[in-house]
């Protein structure tokens, strides 16, 4: 008589936003469409790999000495082949192995203690305004420095090594990961915490399963754009002032007029940079799950 | 008809369950004008009975609610809670919001037992009663999705389970079905009845639909702006459990309904936030 039941799973199954593993119903159209698509994505593939031999081709064959009539003088540009012999070169004196290794000791040292101080002292000021009103001010004009600027003081302080290539990898990375996270933790919505509130929970409870989870995109952020600056800081340091690492072969092969040395650095250098992006892309699918872009991606 | 009004509890020996002495409050604006959200409220809520806050926008209603909640303190006059002035946050309610709410980091499951995270239940236990509330709003198979990965109405019935997974014993409610389909608007409503007879919680419900308050209220208590005030509170004595297409066939239902409307037509538009 009285239709007072339990609320059935029926509507429930119908009014699901998105599933996300429906494949598209076929029709004649959507066939030729998926060929078209086909047809293109093969093209781009194609090309993506012819392109860049090209250029390696050209580069080899017009790059010479320009008494032999050689388009363009290989002083200034070298050529692949002699790059190529420079990296094993690099690679039998056992220079290269250690370049590298230096280069990323002082990228992930810097780049972990630069994280760690960002994102707890951004968590710290960003939820807490009277903490917030006291310090600020000074980090703002202490991230105004151009940070290139300390690195001579860093080379009085720490020497050559590992530590000055580290304290300017930290500095650089600290304000960027700084930045987010107080951004991120000042974000949080208030109407969620305020249901928390009410559930009675304490001020540590909304921090850990409100504000800092909250905040955690941000931070992700913020450490996925500081991990190439990471690179660039320690390679940077290593160009200024250091025995060691990726930046010293260049300034090395550079201040003998060795082109072919400074872009065998520099090729080591992209594919560095290549792996580490790779990395922190499956690391960022990892944690950021719940992400509605995720699940588009998803499929 | 206008003016504060006052509801006697049945029995003056009676704790009510919420206490409201002349309640005032104030905000200002961004042009740093002040503006009264709500003006000198006197009214008492019975413990176990379902009220319904009705009124037009800018009339106060989610504002007494928030203020119950002791989210926001009155500027003034005084909310007693079960005898108590409320001074912080009251942590005796389940309150559940317009906004579903939900931490879109957590699945479905985290999101709803999180009261219970905090209460410190045992794993076990979280998991069955979590499960037990899941079934009864009818999210069973959602429990490992994210909120992002849900409709709007299935986040909304997410938000409603939460608020009822670790029985408060009442029960404040921001227009939760504001944005659901008529049947399942229909079916959350009947749900929530059934709950509501089960356990005699006392709920104080939000709303602006008429229809919704009648169905659901012992007694509705109308809003009007400029200022935020109470106008009226209206007795519901429709018989229970009550049927919403049976009931519109009441001829006591339309009398209470056409006199309400007519309360909530000659309250001026609003501009103020609620």
């Amino acid at each position: 008589m009285t239709s007072i039941h339990k609320v059935s799973p029926g509507p429930a199954v119908a009014d699901v936003a998105a599933p996300p593993q429906r494949s598209a119903p076929v029709t004649v159209e959507d066939h030729d469409d998926h060929r078209g698509r086909d047809v293109k994505r093969i093209v781009v593939n194609v090309l993506r790999i012819l392109l860049p031999i090209a250029v390696l081709v050209l580069w080899e064959f017009a790059s010479g000495d320009p008494d032999d009539g050689a388009l363009i003088d290989d002083f200034y540009v070298s050529t692949p082949s002699q790059i190529w012999s420079a990296l094993q070169g690099w690679a039998q004196e056992g220079v290269l192995i250690e370049a590298i290794w230096s280069t990323l000791q002082a990228t992930i040292v810097g780049f972990a203690v630069g994280a760690v101080l960002g994102i707890v002292v951004g968590i710290v000021l960003g939820s807490s305004p009277v903490l917030s009103g006291i310090f600020r001010p000074f980090l703002v004009s202490l991230n105004s420095i151009p940070r290139l600027a300390l690195v001579p003081l860093f080379i009085l302080w720490f020497g050559f090594g590992l530590q000055m290539k580290v304290a300017l990898v930290a500095l650089i990375v600290f304000f960027l990961v700084f930045y987010a996270t107080y951004e991120g933790v000042r974000d949080v919505e208030q109407r969620l915490l305020d249901v928390l509130k009410v559930m009675d929970a304490s001020r540590l409870t909304l921090q850990m399963k409100v504000r800092i989870p909250s905040a955690m995109a941000w931070i992700i952020q913020g450490l996925q754009v500081s991990i190439p600056y990471a690179l660039v800081a320690a390679v940077t340091a290593e160009i200024i002032g250091s025995n060691t690492g990726i930046g010293y072969l260049i300034q090395r092969s550079a201040g003998t007029f060795n082109t072919a040395g400074v872009f065998a650095g520099i090729v080591v250098l992209v594919l560095v940079s290549v792996v580490i992006n790779a990395l922190v892309t499956v690391l960022e699918k990892r944690l950021l799950r719940w992400k509605p872009r995720n699940l588009k991606s998803a499929r | 008809m206008t003016g504060p009004s006052t509801v006697q509890a049945s029995e003056p020996d009676v704790v009510p369950e919420f206490a409201y002495r002349r309640v005032t409050r104030r905000f200002r604006s961004e042009a740093d004008q002040e503006f009264v959200a709500l003006n000198d409220v006197d009214l008492e809520i019975e413990s176990g009975s379902f009220v319904c806050f009705i009124g037009p926008s800018g009339c106060g209603k989610t504002t007494l609610l928030n203020m119950s909640a002791g989210l926001l303190p009155a500027s003034g006059g005084s909310i007693h809670f079960r005898g108590e002035k409320l001074k912080k946050v009251n942590t005796s309610v389940g309150f559940i919001t317009q906004h579903d709410n939900l931490l879109p980091w957590r699945t479905v499951e985290k999101n709803i037992g999180i009261a219970l995270e905090i209460q410190k239940v045992p794993r076990k236990e979280r998991r069955r009663r979590v499960a037990e509330v899941i079934d009864l709003v009818g999210l069973t198979g959602f429990a490992q999705r994210f909120p992002s990965q849900l409709s709007g109405g299935m986040q909304k019935r997410a938000s409603l389970a939460r608020g009822l997974v670790y029985e408060p014993s009442t029960l404040l409610m921001d227009e939760p079905f504001g944005a659901l389909d008529a049947q399942l608007r229909l079916n959350m409503q009947n749900e929530l009845l059934r709950i509501w007879e089960r356990d005699r919680k006392t709920i104080i419900f939000v709303t602006h639909d008429l229809d919704e308050a009648i169905l659901l209220a012992d007694r509705i208590v109308v809003f009007g702006t400029r200022p935020g005030r109470v106008v009226h509170v209206e007795d519901v004595p429709l018989a229970r459990p009550r049927d919403l297409a049976e009931l519109r066939l009441d001829p006591a239902y339309g009398e209470i309904w056409e006199r309400l409307w007519k309360l909530l037509d000659h309250s001026s538009p609003a501009e103020e936030k609620s």
